[in-house]
């Protein structure tokens, strides 16, 4: 780390030292300002709500569908409900018509099985009315008896009649016709109904739902058949191949016995074909109707419509609910995570003794689906944002570069002083200064050129002083005695250091003047030193000492030479 | 220039004549698919097979390539085919045509004279074809040569016995199961039988019980004809019943349907047997599921049952014929991208795979020389339902013996078909009802009235 920062200090001392690049301060200003334009872009699509576009997009649609479906399905569960009271009302007062001829009384109909057949073809034109209406896939009349009260299965057995059409909400196909799923053969034969591959003549109770219908009645005498009715989740007939939600009424007779069931199926085909979501931009969108509690939609209970990838057969799992993102309910099943909108449906009215366990519809979709259209826009926004950015910091690489190259070609032409570039530089003002540079060129050549010649005359005159002095000088070698030269320098070494100090610097040619600065003397003292030194020296005057000094330097210099 | 303009309109036809022929090269759209809606008649214990493979195509093929099949109407074949007639025909009130539905030939005709199908051939290679039994696809080539219905699913007639009803009155009787073989034999029987059961309550006369039915009394006429060496139609393509042949076929059912042996009923056969009201009949080997392992009489009573499969009944001396039935999937003439998406869909649907698939939980044949000539005697080990692979079994054993009859595909077969149907229907039930009124009948004079 302090290595780091050490190098960081450095780079910096550097940096302030020596300054910034060209090329780096003009990336650095390009970049500067293509961040600055691109985040200004960014703000604005931020204030003007054009990021997060898709998650509304999505809601927007979630919420239709959510409002389109639910209503249809609270409107047309409604009018079912109606249509199932007023078979239920129809059919009682046709059995109480029935009783009353035949001198039987409801309650003891399980003992009477005898009755059931006539009882049961008797309201065919009632089942067969309901049918159509062409509102439903199937109605049904199921009598609390059986055929065979002394047979094994007597228990879950019970008779009826189970009236189904191929093609539910038909309004266009004369040909359509009624099958018979449970009932007496030869009553089907009789009104013309072909029996199904899964015909039986009557119910196997295994599902309770009849069975609480009944006892739900017969708890409440007092309650009206409007607030009896009960709609079951999703329930597969014994022996059946396709789910449905069924409506069950309790069927009372005037004396107020409860003796059976009707009511009126809504197929899982027909429940796909009225309630699947509208097709859109939004893949896999599908509709759920199903009883929910403790935060669980119990879609296994439940219809689908829509999604083409995913059938009622499939949605065997349950859905929990667990929180919720970005607005949207999370939910969760074995596998698969969705996520959607969810919203109460009504099916009961107040004082039935059902009102709590409402149907659920909710609109989803699989949850990663969900969250890539809520990102949508956003991710290509930001990879375009990110493109253009990347885009700009090469630009401004390239731009810098190609701008700058002719300056540092320029700025190395004037290093290397080459001012001829050839028309190279498309840059007029480092044109002028090339022009410019090159007539200060010539000027300074000019003046060097002078100082040249001034320098090689100033040469040649020291030349001629040097050979004059080398004539004078070897002139007095010629005029000193050898011998008083040689214990000239015998005596040198008779000097104290003070006064060799002083003689070496007469010996460099320096004056009086300059020896009293140099060695920081007073004039007494150098009078002093110098009186010593010639006392010591045998010399008389300054001038022989500076002669004997001539001497010693020309020999020192002969020396070095040879 | 002229020439450097006649070779650019040159190239320009060239491509154009390319991209017309390359269907294959039909773009869809992975986001945005293609709907494509289907009627068919696979109901009933059918339809949860039929569901999953559609399901299947949808999650898979469909999803990769954009298409999505949505189903709009299962009934049975006759719904389906007076829808399908009424929009043939323009009727007011017709629902919208569907872009795939399942039919016979019979009813191709009728759109494809209005140019209201697309020629499959489009849309498949020679190669493709190939694969399938030539014969399935001869039968879904029209007049003008075109593939017009792609084979699905193929079945034969067979006779659908009760074991177990007919082993109780074998027993009483010494009937024979011989006599089953020929449609004299089974007259016999029937008359016996209903005395049979008469005689059980003979406190109340003429309530004996019917042994034999036909889900279709025209294709008994028309396949004994050819039995017989003869044809119901003319060399002009009408009807042809003023021969000795057609009175023979015609006297073998008049007694037995008038003494109350045979039952003229309107519906199929199977509802006669669920109740105990039929020991036997002729019908698509495909009506397999639809007969159950009991039977429910009208007290309630329920009585366990065995079904065996007899090959289809011939007439006395005449050869072993039986109907070639079995209709396939027909494409309404629509945008090239839905016929090209109804065109992927078929295609996967009647591959070996998914043939198979379909074949052992429906009962019927399938459609590929791979799946029927080596595919099958294998697959029968691994189907689940008993009946279904009794039923195969048996109709293999009949594709060795008998010749295979396939009805003409002329455009007032259909009319012909139920004309006839509903006129021998409604004579037999008179003639019945004037039987057990006491009222002199006679076979000659009830053949001129149907003539």
């Amino acid at each position: 780390m302090n290595m780091l920062k050490q190098a960081f200090d450095l780079w910096k001392s550097e940096k302030q030292h020596k300054g910034t690049t060209l090329q780096g301060r003009l990336i650095l200003f390009f970049a500067s300002t293509t961040i600055f334009l691109i985040l200004a872009f960014v703000l604005l699509l931020l204030l003007f709500g054009i990021n997060g576009k898709g998650e509304k997009s999505v809601r927007a649609y979630m919420i239709n569908e959510l409002s389109h479906v639910s209503t249809a399905i609270g409107d047309n569960f409604g009018r079912l409900s109606l249509l199932g009271i007023n078979l239920s009302s129809s059919i009682s007062d046709s059995c109480d018509s029935y009783f009353a001829d035949n001198n039987a009384k409801p309650g003891e109909l399980a003992q009477h099985p005898e009755l059931l057949e006539p009882l049961i073809a008797a309201q065919m034109p009632y089942l067969k009315s309901a049918m159509d209406s062409n509102t439903c896939s199937g109605v049904f009349l199921l009598l609390d008896a059986t055929v065979k009260p002394d047979a094994e299965n007597s228990e879950t057995a019970r008779a009826g009649f189970y009236l189904r059409t191929t093609q539910p909400l038909s309004t266009q196909t004369v040909g359509a016709k009624y099958y018979c799923l449970r009932g007496p053969a030869q009553v089907a034969r009789d009104n013309g109904i072909e029996l199904l591959g899964q015909w039986k003549m009557e119910y196997d109770i295994t599902e309770n739902f009849f069975a609480l219908v009944m006892d739900t009645a017969r708890e409440n005498e007092t309650l009206p058949l409007s607030r009896l009715y009960y709609w079951t989740g999703r329930v597969t007939l014994h022996g059946n191949s396709e789910a449905s939600f069924l409506l069950c009424v309790p069927l009372r007779s005037s004396d107020g016995t409860v003796f059976g069931v009707c009511g009126i199926e809504v197929s899982d085909r027909m429940f796909k074909q009225q309630y699947s979501p509208q097709e859109s931009d939004y893949k896999d969108v599908f509709t759920v109707a199903a009883p929910a509690s403790n935060n669980m939609l119990q879609s296994s209970h439940g219809l689908v419509a829509g999604n083409s990838f995913l059938t009622g057969q499939r949605m065997t799992q349950d859905l929990s609910c667990i929180g919720q993102k970005n607005g949207f309910y999370r939910f969760c099943g074995d596998a698969t995570a969705y996520g959607g909108l969810i919203e109460t449906v009504k099916l009961y009215p107040t004082g039935s003794p059902y009102v709590g366990t409402e149907l659920s519809v909710a609109v989803l979709m699989p949850e990663e689906l969900l969250n890539a259209a809520i990102k949508g826009n956003s991710t290509y926004l930001f990879l375009i944002i990110m493109v253009l950015l990347v885009a700009s910091l090469t630009a401004s690489v390239v731009i810098s570069h190609r701008y700058l190259h002719p300056v540092k070609k320029a700025l190395h032409s004037i290093q290397n002083k080459e001012y001829d570039n050839n028309g190279d530089i498309p840059y007029l003002e480092i044109n002028d200064l090339f022009d410019f540079l090159a007539e200060k060129d010539n000027e300074h050549e000019e003046e060097m050129r002078l100082l040249d010649e001034q320098r090689r005359g100033a040469l040649s005159d020291a030349e001629q002083s040097k050979q004059q002095a080398e004539r004078l000088a070897n002139k007095r070698h010629e005029e000193i005695d050898r011998d008083s030269y040689a214990l000239f320098l015998e005596k040198l070494k008779t000097l104290t250091p003070k006064e060799r100090e002083v003689f070496n610097l007469y010996l460099d040619g320096k004056s009086a003047k300059d020896i009293v600065v140099l060695l920081d003397f007073s004039k007494n003292a150098l009078k002093y030193h110098n009186k010593n030194i010639y006392s010591k020296l045998g010399v008389t005057s300054r001038k022989e000492l500076l002669m004997y000094a001539a001497l010693m330097k020309q020999d020192a210099e002969r020396m070095v030479k040879e | 220039m002229k020439r450097a303009i006649l070779l650019f309109l040159s190239l320009l036809l060239l491509v154009g004549m390319l991209s017309g022929c390359a269907s294959s090269d039909v773009k869809l759209n992975q986001k945005n698919p293609v709907t494509v809606t289907m009627w068919h008649n696979y109901g009933g214990d059918m339809q949860d097979t039929m569901d999953t493979l559609i399901d299947e195509f949808n999650s898979t093929v469909g999803k990769e390539q954009g298409i999505k099949i949505d189903v709009t109407a299962i009934s049975s074949s006759a719904e389906l085919n007076e829808s399908l007639t009424m929009i043939a025909n323009g009727d007011l009130g017709a629902p919208d045509m569907p872009d795939i539905f399942t039919g016979y030939p019979k009813i191709a005709v009728q759109f494809q004279e209005k140019d209201m199908l697309a020629n499959l051939d489009n849309y498949s290679t020679a190669d493709e074809l190939s694969a399938y039994i030539d014969e399935f696809i001869a039968e879904g080539r029209l007049s003008d040569g075109g593939l017009y219905v792609f084979p699905l699913a193929k079945s034969t007639e067979i006779l659908y016995l009760n074991q177990t009803l007919f082993d109780a009155f074998a027993g009483d009787t010494g009937a024979s199961k011989d006599q089953l073989s020929t449609f004299e034999g089974i007259a016999q029987l029937a008359k016996q039988y209903y005395e049979w059961t008469d005689a059980k309550t003979p406190d109340t006369p003429n309530d004996g019980k019917q042994f034999f039915s036909s889900d279709a009394w025209f294709n008994v006429a028309q396949v004994g004809m050819v039995q017989l060496g003869g044809s119901i139609f003319d060399d002009a393509g009408a009807l042809s019943l003023d021969n000795d042949t057609y009175t023979h076929i015609f006297d073998t059912l008049y007694a037995a349907a008038v003494e109350g042996g045979f039952a003229i009923y309107d519906g199929y056969s199977s509802d006669l047997s669920k109740t105990g009201d039929l020991v036997c009949s002729t019908g698509s080997s495909a009506g397999i599921l639809f007969y159950g392992d009991s039977i429910t009489y009208a007290d309630g009573t329920v009585e366990a049952v065995e079904y065996s499969i007899l090959p289809y009944p011939t007439f006395e001396g005449g050869q072993k014929i039986a109907l070639q039935r079995g209709g396939g999937l027909m494409v309404a003439k629509s945008d090239e991208k839905t016929e090209y998406a109804a065109s992927v869909f078929i295609k996967w649907l009647t591959a070996t795979e998914q043939n198979m698939t379909f074949i052992s939980q429906t009962g019927y044949l399938p459609v590929t020389k791979q799946a029927f000539e080596k595919e099958m005697p294998a697959h029968l080990e691994t189907v689940e339902d008993a009946r279904i692979t009794k039923m195969l079994t048996a109709v293999l054993s009949m594709y060795d013996t008998y010749d295979l009859f396939t009805a003409p595909n002329t455009s007032d077969f259909d009319a012909v078909n139920k004309g006839y149907e509903k006129s021998f229907k409604t004579l037999m039930t008179e003639q019945r009802s004037a039987y057990l009124a006491g009222e002199t009948i006679d076979a000659q004079r009830a053949l001129a009235q149907l003539k």
